[in-house]
């Protein structure tokens, strides 16, 4: 493992930009979203559908559609959207993109040659 | 009959006309725009300055990740495998969330940072090296270029079957017949396909060309409402004309899937025939056995002086799934069954289609396994995170806030068209029977009868025009992807710095029209293993993409050689994936290690390549990472 003696390479915590930091705060919300939904799909279709009754006239349906869909597919589907919608409004931080950095019209390598700012 | 189905298809065509027009308008409107605008033609013509609102933001990620498959493939799957298509596709309920706030708001940052307006731009310059930025643009080149063919070829067969009724396009399908025959290459394909092929080709490339990112996006707008209303018509005429869904959920549940059988035709009574007997591919006969109707899969003929046709393919099913509608048998015929092909799973079973997995012609475990559903909802939503095209998405607003409001729209627009899909297709198991010959063709036939039997045959023009829009305002996005990355991250960097900006514009144009003469040159016969080939390249971009652009963003440690390692590593996974799947399977496809889907692997495989190799590779300079993480306070 190749690593420097001195870190002076690291951005510290405080110095990061603050649209990082939001952005990696709401990348964990994100993913823990995926994976209670997934869950939620996937282990109610499992209880419902899949080892549900094989028997066709004994299908439940509820609002003209197979139970284990309304409960493990249209029902999860509008509480994400809700929590979706709660997020954008809500939750995510606005923040100043920055301005554009000129784009080398004039075609300059992918190199950057310094003069960083940061 | 013959003079009501001509006035019915050309008030399709009519329709279908204004809606070309109108697409032709926005990009004449986009390319004006970008005329006016003087400087900087290369940020505009790819990117179209990165200022676009909410509405553009939205529909434009909608509509560019529907493609082709959502309106033609998905529709033909949910007929076939019934309700257990809605939990294949549940991973979408999580696609606005990933899709824009894992990544958006950073990607946007970095590449105004970077000054970048290409994917493979963003790359070279936050690792600082030109091997990773020529690296992605190979990538993108090679998987983008697989994905355009198989949607120019989607795109020509819908138009085909939208004007094969009218007169006018008969034809000029003549005139072609006899333009291309004797022709090497195109000359092997049926002049119908080539039609719609050359018309969609010049269409796509046109506007492309003359209006660039901002034509693509306004189009792509225009595209996204009409799918919109497409999906809102056919919900409302699917679910009255068949009686509302509890209804159709209860009529799909009694049925058993169809077998596909082998045999021939022949005259009902045992007889000669006289004179030569031409019946239609679809045209319905009467089982040999009580309550079967029979389906044929191709043209049958009967020769004179012969007892019965060639042998060719049928489709056999139980007369309860034609309860809902009138089917009109042709008397007189009958059919002799040689082979049966029962399903692997779901044979003879009532029920299938409304419960998991499904039923499935080869899939002994059914469709849909569960460990498969769950590959599905990991999928949807960090593949398509992970595609070129969807990331370019996240470098046009200028402002978090519409960043967030089109968070909003997509979630409302992706909910309602997925479910509205699936139940709109249960319906069509009833309304339509018989449509296992030609599943790929339930969508546009589907919008055909329901609009037909309301009375409002040029409605079917508004509503063929969703699955036509889903693949025009993909192709588009994939041709600008692919051309930018050819002028931009290949001449203008590695072949002439110094072009003035009049060549870069005059290469521009020409190479976006290049590239899709060769997709039409090519798809003029396509590979028959298409469908796994869109697949293979959507698989393959996002193995590629997905962890080097995500750890980049977030990781300071990382660096251009786990960069390197992290797109190698996900390409050569896909690639060995295929080829073991190959070699077990004995055809293009898949191999499915532990019943996991080859994204899995790849991405794994990816995420440890580039920890690893930025691990061992020196720290990244200061400077590099700085400019890059460190806040800004001016």
């Amino acid at each position: 493992m190749v690593e420097n003696d001195e870190q002076d390479w690291r951005v510290s915590r405080e110095d990061e930009d603050p649209l990082l930091r939001s952005s990696r705060r709401e990348m964990k919300v994100v993913l823990g979203f995926w994976v209670v939904f997934a869950l939620w799909t996937v282990l109610a279709c499992w209880w419902l559908g899949y080892r549900g009754s094989t028997d066709p006239l004994a299908m439940k349906l509820v609002m003209g559609m197979p139970s284990w869909v309304f409960w493990g597919i249209v029902v999860p589907w509008v509480v994400s959207m809700g929590f979706t919608i709660w997020f954008a409004l809500c939750f995510m931080k606005d923040h100043d993109l920055g301005s554009d950095q000129p784009s080398d019209e004039d075609g300059a390598d992918f190199i950057d040659k310094g003069n960083h700012d940061g | 009959m013959g003079d009501a189905a001509d006035s019915g298809s050309s008030a399709v065509l009519w329709t279908f006309g204004a809606y070309m027009v109108a697409v032709f308008f926005l990009a004449w409107l986009a390319g004006r725009v970008k005329e006016e605008k003087k400087e900087g033609f290369m940020s505009d013509y790819f990117l179209g300055s990165r200022g676009f609102g909410v509405w553009a933001l939205a529909l434009t990620a909608a509509a560019t990740s529907a493609s082709g498959g959502s309106f033609m493939g998905f529709p033909a799957l949910i007929y076939t495998h019934g309700w257990v298509l809605a939990l294949w596709i549940a991973g979408y309920m999580t696609v606005p969330l990933v899709a824009m706030a894992l990544m958006g708001k950073r990607l946007n940052q970095v590449a105004r940072r970077a000054g970048a307006i290409t994917i493979p731009e963003i790359l070279g310059k936050r690792f600082n090296s030109a091997a990773v930025g020529a690296t992605a643009t190979i990538m993108i080149v090679l998987f983008l270029f697989c994905y355009l063919l198989a949607q120019f070829k989607a795109g020509s067969k819908i138009l085909s079957v939208l004007l094969e009724d009218s007169p006018i396009y008969r034809s000029a399908v003549n005139g072609m017949a006899q333009l291309i025959d004797g022709v090497p290459w195109i000359g092997q394909a049926e002049p119908d396909y080539v039609l719609c092929l050359v018309v969609f080709g010049i269409a796509v490339v046109a506007y492309v060309s003359y209006g660039g990112f901002r034509a693509v996006v306004w189009t792509d707008v225009m595209q996204g409402v009409v799918m919109g209303f497409g999906v809102v018509i056919l919900l409302v005429l699917a679910l009255s004309q068949v009686g509302g869904l509890a209804n159709a959920s209860r009529q799909v549940a009694a049925m058993t899937p169809p077998e596909f059988a082998t045999g021939w035709v022949e005259l009902a009574d045992g007889a000669t025939a006289e004179e030569e007997h031409v019946l239609a591919k679809g045209t319905w006969i009467a089982g040999s056995e009580e309550g079967e109707l029979v389906r044929l899969a191709e043209r049958a003929v009967i020769p004179a002086g012969d007892k019965a046709g060639e042998p060719m393919e049928f489709l056999i099913t139980d007369s309860a799934v034609a309860e809902a509608v009138d089917i009109e048998l042709a008397e007189g015929y009958a059919v002799a069954i040689k082979e049966r092909m029962p399903h692997a799973n779901g044979a003879g079973e009532a029920g299938v289609y409304s419960r998991p997995p499904g039923p499935s012609r080869d899939k002994t475990l059914g469709y849909l396994t569960v460990a498969m559903a769950f590959c599905w909802f990991a999928f949807w939503p960090f593949g398509g995170v992970g595609q070129p095209h969807n990331m370019v998405r996240m470098m046009i607003f200028d402002k978090t806030q519409v960043l967030r409001r089109a968070l909003v729209t997509l979630a409302l627009y992706f909910g309602f068209i997925y479910l509205s899909l699936v139940i709109v297709f249960v319906c069509a198991r009833v309304l339509l029977p018989g449509m296992e010959i030609d599943a790929d063709r339930v969508m546009p036939e589907f919008a055909k009868a329901v609009t037909a039997s309301a009375g409002f045959p040029w409605l079917a023009g508004l509503v063929v025009a969703a699955p036509f829009a889903a693949v025009m305002s993909s192709v588009d996005s994939f041709l600008l992807v692919v051309s930018s990355s050819v002028v931009r991250d290949l001449y203008q960097r590695h072949i002439n710095p110094d072009a003035p900006e009049s060549r870069l514009r005059k290469l521009s144009y020409a190479v976006t029209a290049v590239v899709g003469a060769l997709a039409v040159i090519i798809a003029v016969n396509p590979p028959e293993y298409l469908q796994d080939l869109i697949v293979f390249a959507s698989e393959g971009l996002a193995a590629c993409f997905l962890m080097p652009m995500i750890l980049g963003l977030f990781w300071q440690r990382m660096t251009a050689t786990g960069a390197l390692c992290g797109m190698l590593a996900g390409a050569v996974m896909q690639a060995a994936i295929y080829v073991i799947g190959f070699y077990v399977n004995e055809k293009f496809g898949s191999y499915d290690m532990l019943g996991l889907q080859p994204f899995f692997w790849d991405v794994a495989a990816s995420t440890i390549a580039c920890i690893t190799g930025s691990l061992l590779s020196a720290p990244p300079s200061r400077e590099l990472v700085h400019k890059f993480f460190a806040r800004r306070d001016n």
